[in-house]
């Protein structure tokens, strides 16, 4: 029946009109097969189904629909079937294999897409045991012709056809009242539609809807953007007590189980996305007429509730009044069509998956229709596929609550589904148990892995101190080399004893144990003599960078109280500065001054404040010698280290540089004459040296990489390097530089300075398999590392949370700032032993296998429309384009939210090509994630520890874009060719506006589904090229589509 | 389908828990949105008489449900399909 001119059409329902242009647009349209399964009783003769079948198709209305989609969304009904136009497919099985048999009918029956405008929407199957024991009907059908209150009316007429209670003319006259019932019903609601201020209701909501996060479940770097609809579902049935546990916390809380049901599950969403508002989608009952309740049919609008979770009211508050009141408010709108929501809201598209939710609860009704003689039981078996991230069906059968989880497999994976529902179950008994506890208390402290047992330092006796350990080691070998810098080398035993007389110098002058001296920038060998001779006299060693302005300095020195400055090129008012030479006191190499056994502070490193003023961090000795003693076994550090010093002494990475080194009896090798950004004099420095270890700022990693592949310089000495400071972000030149080093691991380093570091992860030599985003790793020997979730407590894996820090890497705080660190070391109320914890403001997840991923910072995450955006993802891809050097993504500020932009340093002789940049982006990338700018630069500024600063290219970023602004306003809406100029007619014809900018959003026109559907579909016809919808959202312009077109059709 | 007034409270009560008043709340007594759809289809005088769900949010007692049915039952039959 292709041609629909030939019989009587009719509108469909706006609800029906939404699903057809989905199915039109997705990728997998199966997803949308649904099956129902109806039990048989025993011995119910096959040909008795057969004409039940055919009975019930022609009772069904919706079961003889189809669809005409162009030039307009029309249907009509087809005839009654006879007996051969209806398909059973027939399976039958031994006993013990009928299960199986039934699943392989399943997979056979929804594995392929119905075509709508042909019909049937539905195929039969029938499954029976050949004993005969058992049988039952497999019915998949569109869901564009079901909903969950058609299973009563279906259920209802296979009974009777089954038994034979209707005779043929009943049957006829039952046939005609429900066409005609059927056709009432879509009127009713097309005239309803007429009557309502849509406007009106919606101006409010979706204002609010906009503000809503969305919901990632399970977020990491490495998730997929779009669903693969391929669907697996987990099981939890609650017993009959249960059941009634949780109906009496029902009315004890007068809210219906739906209520319930969708604040729990709300809450559960929220804690495992990390959010305090959720929209829950949710099937609306629509239907208006009463006869319509006699028929299967797609006649629900499925809308979102907005579950805000304050997470410290009670559960009586959350659940009788919050969330009561979310779902009263789209009860009240039932016959508005999701896709008038979605006009409204015009949310961020992300292509093949439902704008608004990616979560849905369905309310199962089995309701009344109690099992008959012939039809034993009715449910709803998965199908294989997903339609949502995550879709939570519950149904009450009999005296028992019964609850699916499905999920999308590519997601949400089988791990993190059990923690959704065991957090779900957890959350449903305590919210029966007692609605007076919070909404956070819903949920307990998840099992955190134990941190690994630190290992005391070898051969270090307790007590002693890191001087000590570095004296042990130069007695076991004085001659070897502890520094060497390009033309000076000195060896342990000439190390020590310039120590001595520093350290005799200091005591001359008044230093001893409490005291604080400032180290500052001088050449190595001194540097580290000095610092040795600092932590000799019992003293703490306050290192200082010269290049930071005076008044800052001035400011660090004050809080430290130093009245001391070992070192050059720094006055300061009240200290006194001199050089390690002129400080030493010649003697014999002895020890000269007392040694204090205390292991007091080893150092003060100063952070920023974000007050302006810097913080200074007091870092104790015993965190440094386990940290030391992990670095001698992680890194393979012993004597045949050559460890380049290349960070500033001011940063605290200089302590993993230098004094582990010098522990372990290996070299500590000075950068210089290298500067520190002249990569290509790094490079050459690592390798004349013979360097084994280095550690570099993540921003430094490329760099230095690109150097050495161009100077075509072999490394075969450096066998670790190490990176810090940001998130690593791998691409393809490191892979590969790394994969022609196969003796040669990577390790991603995490720490805040308020701690020594902390976590680590290798990525080893010789496996290629590595991840764009590394993770930060596991924590290292005795660091407790809680991940604490939205509700305050421990989060199971797959959880994100704010990463707190325990144990024994914990500075002892602020000098001298007893406020701050109050405010930053918090007691450990998980370990409830008085110790403290120490708050990073990092966001981070843990994964099944307890490696911690890092998400970003939570005061100053990057968010574009809501989304978290993960720069060094955009940079990585960028980097991929020929002729690109480097790529810094940085997030604009803009009045009402935020915008990326993209810089590009070329590589020497290159002229980056942007549109090539866009496209590989855009290939790759969700679309919030694509630059609105890009521009060229000639550097890459960067902060003094070698981190890129981007608040200098945000700033830059304002000044180019006016001036791009400028330059382009004249001829904003010009179009370049015929392709653009017909397509900005054809979009300006359907939204009703004259002019259409080819560079502007269609969105910002009006376009939506509907819309966007009509256009999509006239430009197939005129240029014979299918444009997805996931292409069309990915960049919805004018100019990007006349692209796809020229690409897709060939004739441009 | 024979339908009396004086029969509503026992229609009513084969879906609630438990005793109730007009005062009482349909959540107390067990009583779901379906379940007023169920009622409201038994009383509409035909198959032609409209619903809206929409004002289903706004009844909240036993009370108010009796006499949104009652003025369903009163209610003139819709226009035929046009």
């Amino acid at each position: 029946m292709p041609d629909g001119q030939q019989h009587v059409t009719f509108p469909v329902a706006a609800s029906q009109r939404g699903l057809l242009v989905a199915d039109r647009w997705l990728q997998r349209p199966e997803v949308y097969n649904q099956i129902v399964q109806f039990e048989l009783a025993a011995g119910t003769p096959f040909e008795r189904v057969r004409s039940a079948i055919i009975d019930l198709v022609f009772l069904q209305p919706a079961l003889r629909q189809v669809f005409r989609l162009q030039p307009d969304i029309t249907t009509w009904l087809g005839p009654r079937p006879k007996p051969g136009d209806v398909t059973i497919m027939r399976n039958t099985a031994e006993h013990p294999d009928y299960e199986r048999a039934t699943a392989l009918l399943i997979d056979e029956l929804a594995r392929q897409p119905f075509d709508l405008t042909i019909g049937p929407p539905y195929r039969f199957g029938y499954v029976s045991t050949r004993d005969g024991s058992a049988a039952r009907i497999v019915l998949c059908l569109h869901h564009v012709v079901f909903d969950g209150m058609s299973l009563g009316p279906l259920m209802r007429d296979l009974e009777e056809t089954l038994t034979g209670h209707r005779t043929q003319n009943d049957l006829h006259t039952r046939g005609a009242e429900r066409d005609a019932a059927y056709v009432r019903e879509l009127s009713a609601q097309a005239e309803a539609r007429t009557l309502r201020d849509l406007p009106g209701l919606l101006a409010d909501w979706s204002r609010e809807l906009r503000l809503v996060p969305p919901l990632v479940l399970a977020p990491g770097p490495h998730r997929p953007a779009e669903p693969s609809h391929r669907g697996a579902r987990r099981p939890l049935r609650l017993d009959p007590l249960e059941s009634a546990t949780f109906d009496r916390a029902c009315r004890s809380l007068a809210v219906s189980p739906y209520t319930f049901l969708t604040g729990v599950f709300g809450a559960v969403l929220g804690r495992h996305g990390g959010v305090s508002t959720v929209l829950v989608g949710s099937p609306f009952n629509a239907r208006r007429t009463v006869g319509s309740y006699d028929l299967c049919g797609f006649f629900v609008n499925t809308l979102p509730v907005m579950v805000e979770i304050p997470w410290a009211s009670t559960v009586k508050e959350f659940l009788g009044t919050s969330v009561r009141n979310a779902v009263d408010f789209c009860r009240s709108r039932a016959d508005i069509a999701l896709q008038d929501v979605v006009a409204a809201v015009q949310p961020e598209r992300t292509g093949d998956r439902n704008p608004l939710f990616s979560c849905l609860l369905a309310m199962q009704d089995t309701g009344d229709d109690r099992p008959g003689d012939a039809v034993t039981g009715v449910h709803e078996p998965a199908t294989g596929w997903a339609k949502f991230d995550l879709w939570l069906g519950a149904s009450r059968i009999g005296d028992t609550w019964s609850f699916d989880l499905e999920y999308d497999t590519s997601l949400v994976s089988g791990a993190t589904a059990r923690q959704i529902l065991d957090s779900f179950r957890e959350a449903l008994d305590r919210a029966c148990d007692d609605a007076s506890r919070t909404v956070a208390d819903l949920f307990r402290d998840a099992v955190q892995p134990l941190p690994p047992v630190p290992c005391p330092p070898a051969g270090l006796a307790d007590g002693a101190r890191l001087v000590d350990w570095i004296d042990a080691t130069a007695r076991r070998l004085p001659d070897a080399t502890a520094v060497e810098e390009k033309d000076r080398r000195l060896t342990y035993r000439e190390l020590m004893a310039a120590t001595e007389d520093i350290a005799a110098g200091l005591a001359q002058s008044g230093v001893s144990a409490g005291d604080f001296v400032a180290v500052a920038g001088d050449r190595l060998s001194d540097s580290v003599s000095a610092i040795l001779a600092v932590l000799r006299c019992g003293a703490t060693f306050v290192p200082l960078d010269p290049a930071l302005p005076v008044d800052r300095l001035d400011t660090m020195v004050r809080i430290a109280g130093c009245r001391i400055m070992i070192g050059a090129g720094i006055e300061l008012a009240g200290v006194r500065t001199m050089t390690a030479p002129d400080l030493a006191v010649r003697g014999n190499g002895k020890p000269r001054v007392g040694r204090d056994p205390t292991r007091g502070p080893a150092y003060v490193m100063f952070t920023s404040g974000s007050t302006g003023r810097p913080k200074g961090v007091l870092m104790g000795e015993g965190p440094l010698l386990i940290l030391a003693a992990w670095q001698h076994a992680a890194l393979r550090q012993d004597e045949n280290t050559r460890y380049l010093q290349y960070a500033p002494l001011s940063f605290d990475v200089s302590y993993l540089e230098i004094f582990p080194v010098l522990a372990a009896g290996g070299v500590v090798v000075a950068r210089e004459p290298a500067d520190r950004r002249d990569f290509p004099a790094l490079v050459e420095r690592v390798r004349e040296a013979r360097v084994s270890h280095l550690f570099l700022p993540t921003a430094a990693l490329r760099p230095f990489v690109l150097s050495a592949l161009r100077a075509g310089v072999a490394l075969p000495e450096l066998r670790h390097i190490c990176a810090g400071g940001e998130q690593l972000v791998l691409d393809d030149v490191v892979r590969k530089f790394l994969a022609e080093m196969p003796h040669c691991e990577l390790v991603n380093i995490y720490g805040p300075t308020e701690t020594h570091a902390v976590t680590a992860h290798h990525l080893p030599a010789g496996e290629h398999e590595w991840p764009a985003h590394v993770p930060i790793g596991r924590p290292m020997p005795g660091v407790v590392t809680y991940v604490v979730d939205a509700t305050g407590h421990l989060a199971p894996p797959g959880v994100p949370g704010e990463l707190y820090l325990a144990g024994s890497c914990l500075s002892d705080g602020y000098l001298n700032d007893p406020e701050r660190t109050a405010a930053s070391f918090v007691e450990d109320r998980f370990a409830g032993d008085g110790g403290r914890m120490y708050r990073t403001g990092d966001y981070v997840i843990r994964d099944e296998d307890g490696v911690l991923v890092y998400l970003g910072r939570l005061d100053t995450q990057v968010k574009i429309r809501g989304y978290r955006v993960e720069l060094g993802e955009i940079e990585t891809t960028a980097t991929g384009v020929d002729g690109v050097q480097e790529a810094v993504a940085v997030a604009r500020r803009t009045d009402s939210d935020a915008d990326l932009v993209l810089f590009l340093r070329a590589a020497p002789g290159a002229n980056p090509d942007h549109d090539e940049v866009r496209r590989k982006l855009g290939a790759s990338l969700p679309a919030y994630m694509l630059p609105k700018w890009i521009f060229n630069i000639d550097h890459v500024p960067v902060s003094g520890t070698g981190k890129t600063d981007r608040v200098v290219l945000a700033g830059l970023s304002h000044t180019l874009i006016a001036e791009a602004n400028t330059a382009a306003a004249p001829s904003a809406a010009t179009c370049r060719d015929d392709t653009e100029r017909e397509l900005a007619a054809l979009w300006g014809e359907i939204l009703g506006v004259d002019t259409i900018d080819p560079g502007r959003s269609l969105l910002q026109y009006g376009a939506h589904s509907l819309n966007i559907f009509v256009a999509l579909g006239r430009m197939e016809n005129r240029y014979g090229a299918v444009v997805d919808v996931g292409a069309f959202f990915r960049d919805p312009t004018v100019a990007a589509l006349a692209g796809l077109v020229r690409d897709r059709s060939g004739t441009v | 389908m024979s339908f009396t007034w004086e029969g509503l409270d026992e229609r009513i009560a084969r879906h609630a828990d438990g005793a109730f008043d007009d005062s009482t709340l349909l959540n107390e007594a067990g009583i779901e949105s379906l379940t007023l759809l169920r009622l409201a289809v038994q009383v509409a005088p035909s198959n032609d008489t409209e619903i809206d769900a929409s004002q289903l949010a706004a009844i909240r007692t036993v009370g108010e449900l009796k006499a949104w049915l009652r003025q369903l039952a009163s209610a003139p039959p819709a226009d035929p399909p046009v």
